[in-house]
This record gives C-alpha cells, structure tokens and sequence, in this order.
C-alpha cells in the first residue's frame, strides 16, 4: 500500500495543474479515490459525517449482488449439464465452472466497455470518474439470458451507458436505470436473442438433449400454459431456490433475499420501496386471483407470481437504485406499489412481455420525477395550510 | 416506547467522554475579552470607561433595545480598552477587555438563597432581564422576551431542554446531575414567570443517572415531569422538543408559542435559579472541553470573555496542530481560525476534533437517493434546497420553504455523496431571508 | 361498460398520441420546460379532444358519411360528404379551441401567457385533429365510445407531456452535454420514455 501512495505522489506534480498530464487528472482522482479515501476535510458546516459514502454505498451493492451472482453461475452449469442429462454424473465444481466460464466474459465485456466509455467521457468532460457504473456493469450481466452473444452485450452497454448516463451528465443524473434500458434496448432490437426457448440455457457442445428438455423459462410457460388452458406448471420451490431457467442473476428468490437483507441492514437499499413493490404485487395478483375467472395464469396463487421472472431481483436491485427511483418518503411509496402493480399487470395480460417487471420499472423511471413533483408540492401545501391556520 | 419527534433524525456516535467529569471551576483568567454582543438581537451599550474598576457580576453593557440582554463583569479588575476579538464566526467583534485583579464580587449577590414564594411574575421576569440571561444552549435568544408572549397567545406548558443531542458535549448532564435540586427551583420560577400550571423535562435516553436523579427529585411534585426521549439528533431543537413532548408541530415560519409551550435550556433555568433567588447576573457558565486527544476532557464553570485557550491548555493539551478546534458540538458548532476568542454565554462547549475525524470526502454529484429528505427533521427536501441555492434560484428556494431550515446539518451528516449540503442551504436562507426583509420593509 | 374501459385503456397507453404515432411534438416539446404550464396545455387538450371528437363523431355520422344524410329523405341515401371531413374536422377544432382560449384568459391569465402561442396553435395540433380522424378510421358504434376514446387519447397526451415536462425539470440540475440542452436532450428523452411505453404493445384488449 505504501509504495503504490508512492507512485501516486510521484505522479501528482504531472498531473496537478500546469503539469504535463494535467489532462489526465480526473483519470489520475478517480484511481487515487479508488485506492485511498479523498485528503479534503470539512471547513464549515457539519463537522462529522455518517460513515457511509458513496463508494461504500456502492461496493455494498456488489457484496449484495455476490450471492445471486455465484448462484446464478452455478445454475448456469446446472441447467447446461440438466439438458445434456448428465447432472448425476457431474460434480459441483464442475457445474460451478462451466457456469463462472460462462458467466465471465459477459461480466468482462459490460466493464471494459463501460468503464472505457465512462473514462473517456470523464476525460473529456473533466469531471471525476466514480463508483456508480460498479453497479451498473454487474447488473447488466446478471439480467442478460446467459446465450446473449457477446457483441450484444458491448452495443447494449455502450448504448445505454452513452444515452441513457452520459448525456445525462454522468453519475447521479440519469433519469432511467442504464441496466434495465440495456436490457430493453436487447429486447426490442434483437427479440430472438432475448426471447424464446433457445436463450435461456447453455446448450452449446452437448450432443444429445435429454428426454422431455425445455428451454422455456417457467414464465414462458405459463404463458404457453395460458393459451392451452393447461394448469400452470410452476414448482415453487424450484423458482425459490432458482434452479430453473432464467436471466444469469435472477432466478433464485433465496439468493436475492439474502441480498435484500444486506441491503435493508446497511440501509443502503430502501426498505419502503422493497415492501411496497411486494405489496403491489401482492395486490395486484390477488386482484386476478379473484376477477380472473377462468383464465388459468390469472388464477396463479401470488407466491408463484412472486419467485417467478424478474420479480425478485427487479424489487431487490432494480426498483431501488436510488438515482432513478422516486427520492420523496411518500414518493417512494407510491413509486414501489406502482411498480409491484404494473410488472403483474403486464405479465399477465401481454403475451408479447412476459417480463413484465423490467418494462414495469422502467415505466416507473419514466414518472418517478413527477411523483417527486406531485408530492414536493403537496408538501409545500401542507406546510402552508399548517401556518395558515394559525395566521 | 419513548417520546421522539416524528420525522427525520439521525443517529451519530454519542462520544461523551466527559459524562463522568464533575464541574471544575476553572482558575480565573488574566485578561478576560467580553463580547457586547452575545445574543440574538442588538448589541448592548457599554456603559463603563477606559480605566473604570469594576467588580465581577457589575452591569458593563446595557440592553440596547427590547430583544437585547444586559452585560456583566465577569471578573473584577480595571477596564483596559475596547478592542475588537474574533467571535465563533471568525468575524472581529466588539469587546470590553478587562484585566483581573483579584475576584471581589458585587455585593448585591447573595450567598444564601432568596425565598422565592412571595414573587411575583413581573418580578421574576424584571430580575430575569436584569441579570442578562440568554438561551445558553446556543441560540442565545434573550429570556425574558421569550417568557413575554405577544398578545393573543397563551403559554400552556414550559418544557426544559435537557436533551442535549450534539455529540461530545456533556455540560447540561453535569449541571442536571450536581444542580438538580436548583433547576427544579428554577422550573417553578419559570412557570410562576409564565403562569403555566405544567412543565416537562425532556432528557434523552443516554443520560440515565440524570434522569433517575431529575425522576427522585420531582417525586412529589405534581406539576413537573420528567420525560425521558429516545435517543436521536437534532431532539435538542426547539420544534422538535416540542414535537417529541406535547405532538404538536410548530406552524412553518411561526414562533414555537404558536403550540402554546415555551422552551428553555437547563443551564438557562439554572442561570434563572441564580439570578432570580440569589440576585447573581449571568457571568459565569459550564463549557464542556473535549476531544479524543484531550488527556483530560473535563466540564469547566467558566467566566464568560475568557479566551478559549485557556480551556483546552487545563483539559491536558498543549497544541492544536493537525484539527480542528469547534466552538460548540461537531454537529452546529463552527470551526475557529484562532483559541482567542472568548467564551460568551452561548458557549456550551469546545470540541479539538482531530483531523482524521472531521475528514469530509470529496463532493460528488447526488445521487438522489433521498437519504437528506428521510433525515431532515423538518420534513424538507434539502437535495432541492442546495441545488437551487447553488443555481442561485431563490424564488425557488423560497416557494419550497427554505427558511424553515433550522440548520441542524443532518444532510450534511448523512449524504453519502459528501454534498456540504447545509453550506448550500445556508447561503440560500441567507438570501431568502434579505429578500423578506427588502419585501418587508417596502411594504410598509 | 367493460368495452369503454378498454379503448380507455387503449388511447392512454397502447395507442399514446406521443409515444405510438408521435402526433402533436411541436407543443409537446416546447411547453414541456415547467410541470405547471405543461398540465395547463395538457387539460386544455383533454377538453379540447373530449369535446372535438364526439362533436366531430356526430358530424362524421349525420352528415359527412356516405349515406348519412338519409335523415333528411330518401334522395339524399347516395350523397357522400366524406371529402369534406378534414375542413369540417378543423372548423370544428378551431372554435372550440376559440372558445377554451377565451375562458383560460378570463380565469387564470398567468397560465394564459405561460401558454402563449400554443393554446390558440392546438387549433392546428396534429394531436387534435389525429383524434378525430382516427376516431373516423376505428368506425366507433356509439357516441360513448367516440367521447371515451378523445378522453383517453387527452389524457395520454397529458401523461406524456406532464412527464417529460417532470423530468426536464428534474435534468436542469444535471451537467448535460451543451451541444445537447434545450431540444437534444429533450428528444433523447421522448425517445426514452417510448421504450419504457414499449411495454403496453401488444396487450390484447
């Protein structure tokens, strides 16, 4: 550690102002800040601070990511080695590193573009690179089918990170989560690659599919289902513990939940946003559970509704990101629930979208500024009427 | 489930370290700086000359005008000059410099204690505004303007402020614990001033022996309770105080009697004690003296105009070098360029924090996660507040009640970002506010 | 009354003025600067469409159609006046239009000149005049229905603008590129928002 405090203070004269490489001072900060934490001390104001900064806020994210993460490797290798049959006979590391092989590039791809673009714009723009696209480079990996090729996942990066954060003034301003529009941006131009039975599961280089394979994700199926008028075949435990097919990160409920829980002990996730897209949900399921009449995907109990698709994930990680999300205590209420009603609504009744919660987030990106507007302003009025009473 | 207030708050490590010092007097200072102006309101009018001998506890300065406070001698000795010293703020301010000889008090102060049942509430109120009391937690808000409701309104409850929820200082936990027995009496002064029939004291849940202590001592006496508060800062604000105690919420931009309870600090009930029954001016008050690298943290009754310097060399420290030194808690306290500047009445205490301590990371961009408007005990939305302050929009700032702000820093404690965010809000209640003044003074 | 709710439904999210024909931008983009003045533009029109398109649905139906003047006598059952719709379509908007500029100047003349230009200019917003024709288009059974659908296409329009209008003034705080503020990032945006929009096609209602 000393030495490389070293190399940063031999460097510094380069790129302090007049230096040679002044121009690079940004890139130069925002290693420095990576590496060590920041010199300035406070001068007025405050003299204290909590201790949860920024780049905290954000590796805590990632630790809570890691568990769905590393589950979703190994389903990767489960469900690869489940349609080849061979699950018996392969052991646990082998399913773990099929998976992490798999897994891997994806991950690599979404930094390296973009962390280049971030750093070239952060040069350009001369402003700090920081912790935010941590974040945003894990997720967009875990919410990618797992055969997505991988210039995809490069375009899909590049694009949402250009125009959906940069344009926006980087970190802290956009108003959509770039993750989500990444994998919209997929979904829309290349439905085959994002959708279907062929997406989901790792078939490459295995010679003969077992007997009665399906690569459909449980949602799929229940859609299929829908039209048959066939009873819905979710396993709930299956879709709990996750090994069924899905997005890398978000099939398995128990791996999110323990992210969730680091989230809302850290307080860096809000746990309001979290219990009120769940109460969404909640409601809204039960809404078709008792209107749905005879419609089999409606009358799905809303556990199943709940441990299925993106619903988890998209509550735990998506739904929270605090930069997009609604920031007003009553706003965030209002925000969660929307979003918990709108993902059940266009699960259920639009077959073209069985995702229904990422469509349903991103909605909610889209009016979350004017839930904050309706209700800063509702705030002002109460504040008033309570002087006015007394005046 | 204990009494707190309802929205925001936040819970920074308590640090008290000097919760077990009993009260040190602190030896009488050489050359004592006496600020004419250390309240809320106009300064006061020296009243004494160049070369003057004065006595401690002698009228100095007089009230300069309705809110306004009288000004004692701290010390007895020779009046040198008016000179100017930096105050908190690190501006220059008017002082009376006198150097000490000896310690002969005025005589009108008694040793024993007055009988106090046969006063009235003008008499309490007329010695309370002789003896210069201010509120000592901080505002220093003039009392006896406080115990004088404008017309129409009504106090109905006295509320004391024992809650002390700035980190580190711990100088109400001492005087609730040496001098409960003063307070009570002081209470009932108060109440007798206001002619209210009940009071509350409101400790928080950290101070356990002062609670116990205050809860023995009021056992028999029906009109003042003691009310212990969860534990959560700002609890110490006047609004909030009373939002934690009675539920009532103070109107935006309206004074607390609008709730009908009217708060006073401890160490100002005590200052009441003293001035009303023992005839004693307010020149003398406890300044807890702290940090992580003080040998001693220790509580000093201290003469008001005593440089602060010599406070930090008897709590065991020799230089400052490498911190910050805090005029007040880390929370509202403000930093000081120099250890000259003297102790006034608001001083509740002086914090050495050490660098690695204060350290404020580098500002980012927000990252509207909202942290300032869940803590923001005023239920404001400060994200907002600081960036149109910073865009210079203040017709914004004002439509979204900038001024309601009471400055606690909870944002600023909590942003993850580091956004000073009250440095922002500051600047913009400071133009808000010259804005409704321009506006006031045009419409008349 | 199942069925209205479903073209409701239908004109505010699948069928949004915005978002899936791109009608009525100019307005869009331009008031769209402050939530206040972009709800005012947005209610006026809702009112305007509400009442436009029913109106027009009628004139569509007793006069303009082939046929629909057989009201008046046998002799008429071959005339079709369906050339004339857009002239009539447009009367119509412009002096209903008339007629809501003159009580929004009575009654809140700061939202009046906020609007300034743009309230006498949905007179020619294509928003507008897109829903009566595709009210003509959709060939609606009943008034209600016709009444339903300008409801729903105003209030679709009202989301869309008070949206963005939400989010612009969220994003004036933000570092966004110069070459881009003003009109750039307002397109980046609407296209944004389509995306999130994307969601609803495909319903089947």
């Amino acid at each position: 550690m000393k030495d490389l405090n070293n190399l940063f203070e031999k460097a510094k004269p380069f790129v302090e102002k007049g230096g040679k490489f002044h121009w690079l001072y940004s890139t130069y900060e925002a290693f420095y800040a990576f590496c060590f934490v920041s010199k300035n001390t406070s001068k007025s104001g405050t003299h204290i601070h909590d201790y949860i900064d920024l780049k905290r806020t954000m590796s805590i994210v990632v630790i809570a990511l890691l568990p769905a993460l590393l589950f979703g490797m190994y389903n990767v290798g489960y469900q690869h080695f489940g349609a080849a049959g061979m699950l018996n006979s392969t052991d646990f590391f082998k399913i773990f590193l099929f998976g992490f092989l798999k897994v891997l590039p994806i991950i690599v791809v979404s930094y390296v573009v973009g962390l280049g673009i971030e750093f070239l714009f952060a040069q350009l723009r001369g402003h700090q690179v920081n912790e935010g696209f941590l974040v945003t480079g894990l997720l967009i990996p875990m919410i990618m089918p797992v055969n997505v090729p991988l210039w995809m996942v490069a375009v899909a990066t590049a694009f949402s990170v250009i125009f959906v954060k940069e344009v926006f003034g980087g970190t802290g301003m956009n108003v959509w989560n770039p993750a989500l529009v990444a994998r919209a941006f997929l979904f829309f131009a290349y439905p085959a690659h994002m959708s279907g039975d062929s997406a989901w599961i790792s078939v490459s280089g295995i010679e003969k599919l077992a007997d009665g394979f399906t690569g459909a994700t449980p949602l799929a199926q229940a859609i299929t289902a829908e039209t048959a008028n066939a009873p819905i075949p979710v396993d709930f435990w299956n879709s709990f513990t996750g090994l069924i097919p899905g997005s890398i990160g978000e099939t398995s409920t128990i791996a999110i939940l323990i992210g969730a829980l680091i989230l809302i002990f850290t307080g860096i996730g809000s746990w309001k946003i979290m219990l009120s897209t769940l109460g969404g949900g909640i409601v809204m399921a039960l809404i078709f559970n008792i209107f749905g009449g005879n419609n089999t995907y409606m009358t799905m109990p809303f556990w199943n509704q709940l441990v299925i698709g993106g619903f988890a994930f998209g509550t735990v990680f998506m739904a929270t990101d605090p930069v997009s999300s609604a920031q007003t205590e009553r706003g965030k209420w209002i925000y969660g629930f929307l979003i918990g009603v709108l993902a059940i609504l266009i699960r259920v009744i639009n077959p073209a979208f069985p995702e229904g919660m990422m469509m349903a987030i991103l909605l909610m990106n889209t009016f979350a500024p004017l839930i904050d507007y309706i209700v800063v302003q509702g705030n002002i009025k109460r504040r008033m009427k309570r002087s006015k009473i007394i005046a | 489930m204990l009494k707190t207030f309802k929205i925001g708050g936040i819970h920074p490590a308590g640090n008290k370290l000097s919760a077990g010092k009993p009260i040190e007097k602190l030896p009488l200072p050489k050359i004592v700086f006496i600020p004419i102006a250390q309240h809320i309101g106009a300064p006061a009018k020296p009243i004494v000359q160049i070369g003057d001998k004065v006595k401690a506890g002698q009228l100095i300065a007089q009230a300069g005008g309705f809110v306004s406070a009288n000004i004692h001698s701290s010390v007895s000795g020779t009046v040198k000059k008016f000179a100017p010293a930096p105050d908190s703020g690190g501006y220059p301010k008017q002082c009376i410099v006198i150097e000490r000889e000896g310690d002969e008090w005025e005589e009108s102060i008694l040793n024993k204690e007055e009988n106090g049942d046969a006063l009235d509430s003008k008499t309490i109120i007329d010695r309370i505004k002789q003896a210069g009391i201010v509120g000592m937690g901080g505002a220093t808000f003039p009392t006896h303007v406080k115990l004088m409701p404008p017309p129409g309104k009504k106090a109905e409850i006295l509320i004391i402020n024992g809650v002390e929820c700035e980190p580190y200082l711990t100088a109400d936990h001492r005087l609730m614990l040496e001098k409960g027995e003063e307070i009570i009496k002081g209470i009932h002064l108060l109440m007798k001033a206001l002619n209210v029939k009940k009071s509350c004291i409101g400790i928080e849940n950290n101070k356990q022996d002062a609670i116990k202590h205050l809860t023995e001592l009021t056992s028999g006496d029906p009109e003042v309770t003691v009310v212990p508060l969860k534990m959560k800062y700002p609890q110490g604000g006047e609004k909030q105080l009373i939002n934690a105690i009675t539920g009532r919420e103070v109107p935006s931009g309206a004074l607390p009697i609008e709730t009908g309870a009217v708060v006073s600090n401890v160490g100002t009930t005590f200052a009441v004690y003293e001035a009303v029954l023992k005839n004693k001016p307010l020149f003398e008050r406890v300044v807890t003296v702290t940090g992580k690298r003080l040998s001693k943290p220790s509580n000093f009754l201290v003469r008001i105009g005593t440089p602060i310097k010599e406070l930090i060399e008897a709590a065991g420290v020799s230089s400052i070098e490498g911190g910050k030194v805090i005029c007040g808690g880390p929370m509202m306290g403000r930093a000081v360029n120099s250890t000259d500047i003297p102790v006034s009445k608001g001083t509740s205490g002086v914090l050495l924090l050490p660098e690695e301590e204060s350290k404020r990371g580098q500002e980012q961009d927000c990252i509207r996660c909202g942290r300032c408007i869940t803590v923001c005990p005023m239920g404001l939305e400060p994200y907002l507040l600081a960036t149109v302050s910073l865009k210079k929009q203040w017709d914004v700032a004002e439509e979204h009640n900038v001024m309601d702000c009471i400055e606690c820093g909870s944002c600023s404690f909590t942003c993850p970002t580091n956004r000073p965010l009250l440095d922002y809000i500051r600047q913009g209640k400071k133009n808000v506010g010259g804005i409704l003044r321009a506006r006031k003074i045009k419409k008349q | 009354m199942e069925h209205l709710i479903n073209i409701f439904v239908k004109s505010v999210f699948l069928e949004n003025m915005i978002f899936a024909y791109f009608l009525g931008m100019c307005s869009y983009l331009a008031v769209s600067k402050s939530v206040k003045a972009a709800m005012g533009l947005g209610i006026a029109v809702v009112f305007v469409l509400t009442v436009t398109v029913p109106v027009d649905y009628l004139l569509d139906n007793y006069i303009l159609k082939a046929g629909a003047l057989s009201w008046l006598g046998d002799s008429f059952q071959n005339v079709d006046l369906e050339f004339l719709s857009f002239i009539m379509f447009i009367a119509v908007i412009a002096s209903i239009t008339q007629l809501v500029e003159m009580v929004v100047e009575k009654y809140t003349p700061v939202l009046y000149n906020q609007l300034g230009i743009y309230l006498p200019l949905i007179a020619v917003n294509c928003a507008i005049l897109g829903g009566s024709l595709f009210m003509q288009q959709k060939d609606f059974g009943t008034l209600a229905e016709a009444t339903t659908y300008g409801f729903g296409s105003g209030i679709g329009w009202l989301l869309a603008i008070v949206g963005i209008a939400a989010i612009r003034e969220k994003i004036q705080y933000s570092k966004v590129p110069a070459p881009l503020r003003g009109a750039g990032i307002a397109f980046i945006i609407t296209g944004l928002m389509g995306i999130a929009f994307m969601g609803f096609t495909g319903i089947k209602l």
